[in-house]
């Protein structure tokens, strides 16, 4: 590029300062060791921060085993769930109390015998969970009684129901019996 | 490329590299120093990659460019989240300068580093990389990643831009002087 006087008296501005930049410039070896280093550094703050992030999953998984191992081995609150109780917001003490109610067949024992801490409580809840409305039923269903039995029931009910005994007079026998003369 | 040859490379064109990383950090020399060794690590550790499309310095000095306006907007986000310690980092950009540079260096050179800064940076630039790195307006275009036709106005321009300010810095300390020395003619 050709350059004009007042070119050529911008060039040499900018030639001394090149001069200048040089005499502060750092030296090369330096730089790029402190560039290494820097690297070296910015790898040890990421394993770091890796470090960090594992121990963290690690205790929230830790944490998560401990509390469904607590909540699996709690059977007043599985049979409270498997019984409706958690659904129908009825206090899970009260449940324990109608348990005793419940014919010992138709009971829904969740609990039997202490399980090993396995990742799947939430698949066994949305079973149990399934299985709740068809229980509940079926407990209603055995406890149904019809509003007109009461009118059934007549004074002389024992007596229908019972047999007569051999030694009992003839007399009184007769007192069941159709009077005759009518 | 091996590296000992790219660190050779880098080693012979090291002085020129600062000057132009000074030119992109507005001539502050720890800026400078970072974005350089940023430079290196990207290149040796291979995140920046020479193909051979242009000359070696003109790749280099592309990637000085890029980094340093990275490293622009990384601590313009800094200073958005804290406004406090922005003022402090201005207060130090400001003062960055070596105070021996300032002292040595003569009154012609202050003069026209102060007129150099107020040019635009785009301006400032192309003039940096034609007369200070003695690159041709079409390898300074690709260094700055624009078209050799913006290369050639951000030239004009700055070349004519500079002029203006040196003559009016001439003539002002001109009649200063003479101010100074005769004060009787200036009222």
């Amino acid at each position: 590029m050709e350059l004009s006087g007042e070119d050529k008296r911008i060039q040499a501005s900018f030639h001394e300062l090149r001069l200048e930049d040089e005499r502060f410039t750092p030296r090369f070896a330096a730089m790029s060791d402190r560039a290494h280093l820097s690297s070296a550094r910015r790898e040890i703050a990421f394993d770091f921060r890796i470090a960090a992030a594992v121990v963290i999953v690690c205790l929230a998984v830790f944490s998560l085993a401990l509390l469904s191992r607590y909540w699996l081995r709690s059977p007043q609150l599985s049979y409270a769930v498997a019984n409706g109780a958690v659904k129908s917001g009825v206090n899970p003490a009260q449940i324990k109390e109608d348990r005793e109610l419940i014919p010992r067949d138709e009971r829904v024992e969740v609990v039997r015998k202490a399980r090993p801490v396995r990742f799947t409580t939430h698949k066994q809840m949305t079973r149990l969970a399934a299985r709740l409305p068809i229980t509940s039923e079926a407990i209603a269903l055995s406890r149904w009684q019809s509003p007109t039995t009461s009118f059934l029931r007549s004074p002389g009910d024992e007596m229908l129901r019972a047999l007569p005994q051999l030694n009992q007079s003839l007399h009184e026998m007769e007192s069941f019996l159709p009077n005759r003369t009518n | 490329m091996n590296i000992s040859e790219l660190k050779a490379e880098l080693e012979k064109l090291h002085s020129s590299s600062f000057g132009w990383a000074l030119s992109c950090c507005r001539r502050d020399g720890g800026e400078a120093e970072e974005v350089l060794q940023t430079v290196y690590l990207k290149i040796l550790e291979g995140k920046a990659r020479f193909r051979g499309e242009s000359s070696f310095r003109t790749w280099l000095f592309a990637v000085i460019h890029k980094t340093a306006a990275g490293e622009r907007r990384k601590s313009l986000l800094r200073k958005l989240r804290l406004l406090g310690e922005s003022q402090g980092r201005i207060d130090r950009i400001a003062s960055a300068e070596r105070p021996d540079a300032a002292a040595e260096r003569s009154e012609t050179q202050t003069r026209f580093q102060r007129a150099l800064e107020q040019l635009p940076v785009r301006q400032r630039q192309t003039l940096h990389l034609v007369f200070y790195q003695d690159l041709s307006l079409r390898e300074a275009a690709d260094v700055m990643d624009i078209s050799v036709g913006s290369a050639r106005r951000h030239y004009e321009r700055g070349k004519q831009r500079l002029r203006e300010s040196l003559g009016e810095a001439e003539i002002g300390y001109g009649v200063k002087w003479r101010g100074q020395k005769n004060p009787g003619v200036v009222s």
